[in-house]
């Protein structure tokens, strides 16, 4: 009885017809095919055949083989367990036996399982399940990264502190047994035998092969590579120790053993590499705290069932409810209900944002009071937050150019420490007078000591650590602040600007025009009435100053009413009866075209508006003017205060504007900035920046990612102003989240406190080798002692780094 | 050892060339196979038991008839 199969392949690289026969002729070619169909548009080809007589993998080859390809989809699994080597081969051999996985790789340290399969025979579902199957449970993706990370840290702190306990195991008898002899503690009787070295010895041996294996690995796989790295100058340091106490045991030399001394190295600096590590997890808090912030579940209405389910399996589209003091799962759009929302978290805006039907709301953000109900947006890896994380920490991941620096003399440090080791045992060993014989001191010993000392006491771990500690620190403060680097060049950068050129529209205004005040005329005194007539007429319009009309009287609480009439002449203005009454709301050439006077009154109240960069707009009532309403596009009220502060740091302020000079000025005046560039083309503006540049500024360049693109991006460094869900668009160096401008200066504080801190670490990891290299040299300076310090050196470093941390803003 | 080339208006592209390269040195006795893309001229080099008319009929059979 043949068996008999289905498939359904996904063909690549089919474009015609011919393409169609092509492949389904050579798939019918294999025996045991008993029908083959290709679809074109689909790209899909069915194929039953006989289960015994031809696999899927000789199916794959012909189609292959004629020119074309089964398209194959990749999924990443991060697992739960980080799995060892055996782990993986039975994790690949298991996958590799589901029809339609065609390919297993591994990413061992960070516990990734990426698989390529064939979509259309098996889904990601079921992998997930058949991993679950053999005991291993992949992660969701979404909530990735931290988990992971996370395990990894701690798997890592384990393991340094488990080989610490060891070291110290080991290390306090040895030390106290060996000091103690050379302190005259131990009656010469018992140390002056030869088992009691042997016994030093075996104390010694482990610390330095078991707890000290990695350097020796390390130092293994620097010296193949043709470079020299830290894990040589331990290895080298406490090898020379310990080898030479070996042989003296042995009886090829005479004088003192120094295994002690071997085994403090490694352990002291096992101590500080544990206590490095600890600190090293911490710099990635700030990230963490995002990665908290996601609300582990989510309700999701059905009909009228609401179902709880996890955040990571929600869906685009999915009605979601969100309860008052509950987090908003993902992005979405309100269709419901009316709340505050604390966005604090994602746009560093303290001040809480009230959501109605249409608004968007941002996933991770706190609803406050009332209940919501919203419509998925984007979920997943697309939400706001989750953009934000990758941003961060790709970030985090990138090199500030002052690191270049300590790379550099990183890469000759290590030969040059080797030379110095070398000859300060030459000179030792051929020059020095001859020691004072004192504890079995004599001049090969010492010479060795030494060049030991200077080989532990060079290490530039510390110099490796400082400027990635503090870059991570700073980007993960300024991430909680609201304000995103992409790189840790525009975190190094941002503080030496001297020049910051802020767009005007939407920038330091809001960037819409809104109504500033209303002024009445000819003795009529209620302005809300006045508002009311004009809005209700309004409010059958679509022209945008009479939008700001509209919005002015819902921000008053003034009820509008219906119009009866209603006519709209282009270029002036709009008329019709409200309340009976008749009502025209233009501009002058409206209200002259109607036969209504213009008397000095309306004059002055119109230019005094003009003077102020505002459009005076006229309301009439039954032939006479009662009111001029001032429009114009609003400086933000926390511009001011920014703008101040942006020039008490010194920096010179210039306003960029598309607008007529006039305007410009009127608004360069109320927000306090003397130098403005006006009447430049939205395509000039790079240009102006490029002319800025040329005279020697270096300029920050803010406004709005989308618009002002071209002029970011010719700016040293271009701040976007964001509203928290289009990160993805602004492709600045820098998005400030709240859209606030008072961020700017925040920026620039937080990139000058990292710059501050990388500096102090660069100089304390030199320092410590400049002056002490030279004191190892002189043989001033104990090998044990040089251990402790240099472990100390790595630990400051890293400290200094989460200081950042605390710093206020 | 014979010799003909033979022109083949359907060719149109890279993956029409593969495949008349593909088929036609699967037929037993035909030694090299040419195509050329843009001259649409297909020329093969066979010895028996593969005959221009087994040639000919296989490309007419996948399609791609060649010119008389």
């Amino acid at each position: 009885m043949p068996k008999e199969n289905n498939l359904i392949l996904p063909i690549q690289g089919m474009t015609c017809a011919n393409c169609v026969s092509t492949v389904e002729r050579n798939i019918r070619k294999l025996n045991g095919i008993q029908n083959v169909a290709v679809n074109l548009s689909s790209e899909r080809a069915a194929v039953s055949f006989d289960g015994q007589k031809v696999n899927l993998d000789q199916i794959v080859q012909k189609i292959q083989r004629a020119g074309y390809d089964v398209a194959l989809a990749e999924g990443e699994f991060v697992l739960k367990e980080n799995p060892d080597a055996m782990d993986a081969e039975r994790i690949s051999r298991n996958l590799m036996k589901v029809i339609g996985i065609r390919e297993v790789k591994f990413n061992i340290s960070s516990g990734k399982v990426i698989v390529r399969y064939i979509p259309t025979l098996v889904s990601q579902l079921e992998i997930r399940a058949q991993l679950k199957k053999i005991g291993f449970e992949a992660l969701i993706l979404g909530d990735r990264g931290v988990d992971q990370e996370e395990i990894i840290r701690k798997k890592e702190i384990q393991k340094q502190k488990n080989l610490l306990i060891v070291g110290i195991l080991f290390t306090t008898p040895l030390f106290i047994l060996s000091m103690g002899r050379d302190f005259g503690l131990v009656p010469d009787t018992i140390g002056n035998r030869k088992w009691f070295d042997w016994l030093l010895f075996a104390l010694a041996t482990p610390v330095q092969f078991y707890v000290g294996a990695q350097y020796y690995i390390g130092a293994y796989k620097s010296l193949r590579n043709g470079s020299a790295n830290m894990d040589v100058l331990i290895a080298m340091g406490s090898s020379v120790a310990y080898f030479y106490s070996f042989l003296i045991l042995l009886g090829v030399f005479t004088g003192h053993v120094y295994l002690e001394t071997a085994a403090v190295i490694i352990t002291l600096i096992r101590l500080g590499k544990f206590l490095e590590a600890r600190a090293k997890g911490k710099t990635g808090n700030a990230i963490r705290k995002l990665l908290n912030l996601q609300p582990k579940k989510a309700r999701v209405r059905k009909g009228d069932e609401i179902i709880e389910i996890d955040s990571a399996d929600v869906n685009v589209g999915d009605i979601l409810v969100v309860k008052p003091g509950d987090s908003i799962p993902v992005d979405g759009i309100v269709i419901k209900g009316k709340s505050q929302v604390d966005e604090s978290m994602i746009t560093g805006e303290s001040k809480s944002v009230i959501k109605e039907i249409g608004d968007r709301v941002i996933g991770s953000t706190q609803n406050r009071n009332g209940l919501l109900e919203i419509e998925a947006t984007r979920v997943g890896k697309d939400t706001t937050l989750a953009q934000i994380i990758k941003l961060v920490e790709s970030a985090q991941g990138s090199k500030a150019p002052i690191q270049g620096l300590a790379d550099q003399i990183s890469a000759i440090f290590v030969p040059i420490v080797l030379a110095i080791a070398f000859l300060t045992f030459l000179f030792w060993y051929f020059f020095a007078s001859v020691p004072i014989s004192q504890t079995g001191l004599n001049t090969l010993s010492r010479a060795l000591i030494n060049a030991v000392s200077v080989l532990v006491i060079a290490c530039p771990c510390a110099m490796g650590l400082a400027t990635p500690t503090a870059v991570m620190v700073g980007t993960g403060k300024a991430a909680n602040s609201g304000i995103l680097f992409r790189t840790a060049e525009a975190l190094e950068i941002a503080q030496k600007t001297d020049t910051v050129v802020l767009d005007k529209t939407g920038t330091i205004t809001r960037g819409h025009p809104e109504v500033s005040s209303i002024q009445l005329i000819g003795g009529y005194s209620d302005e809300e009435m006045a508002l009311k007539h004009a809005a209700s007429l309004e409010s059958a319009s679509e022209h945008p100053l009479g939008e700001a009309i509209v919005a002015e009287a819902g921000n008053r609480g003034v009820t509008l009413v219906d119009v009866s009439n209603f006519n709209s002449i282009t270029g002036m203005g709009v008329a019709g009866e409200v309340d009976g009454l008749e009502i025209l709301v233009g501009n002058i050439k409206l209200m002259q075209g109607n036969a209504i006077e213009i008397n000095q009154e309306v004059f002055q109240a119109m230019k005094g508006f003009q003077n102020n960069a505002e459009t005076p707009i006229l309301v009439s009532m039954e032939g006479q003017i009662i009111a001029v309403i001032g429009i114009g596009d609003q400086v933000k009220e926390n511009s001011y205060q920014a703008i101040d502060l942006i020039k008490s740091s010194g920096r010179s302020l210039i306003m960029l504007t598309g607008d007529n000079n006039l305007t410009a000025k009127a608004i360069g005046e109320r927000a306090g900035i003397e130098n403005i560039i006006s009447e430049v083309l939205p395509g000039q503006k790079a240009d102006k920046i490029r002319e800025l540049q040329e005279k020697g500024s270096i300029v920050a360049m803010v406004g709005d990612g989308v618009n002002d693109a071209p002029a970011l991006a010719q700016a040293d460094l271009g701040v976007a102003l964001g509203t928290g869900s289009d990160i993805a668009v602004a492709s600045a160096p820098v998005t400030l989240l709240g859209g606030d401008l008072g961020s700017v200066m925040k920026a620039f504080t937080i990139s000058k406190m990292t710059l501050t801190t990388i500096k102090q670490n660069l100089f304390w990891a030199f320092f410590y080798n400049v002056i002490l290299i030279p004191v190892a040299m002189a043989g001033l300076l104990n090998p044990m002692l040089a251990a402790g310090a240099m472990a100390f050196s790595s630990v400051f470093v890293v400290s200094n780094s989460l200081r950042l941390m605390k710093k206020k803003l | 050892m014979k010799n003909i080339e033979l022109i083949v208006p359907a060719i149109h592209c890279s993956h029409c060339v593969h495949t008349i390269k593909m088929e036609l040195s699967d037929m037993g006795g035909v030694e090299k196979v040419n195509v050329d893309l843009n001259s649409k001229q297909v020329s093969v080099s066979y010895k028996s038991p593969a005959s221009e008319t087994k040639i000919r009929d296989l490309l007419a059979d996948i399609n791609y008839p060649a010119e008389k």
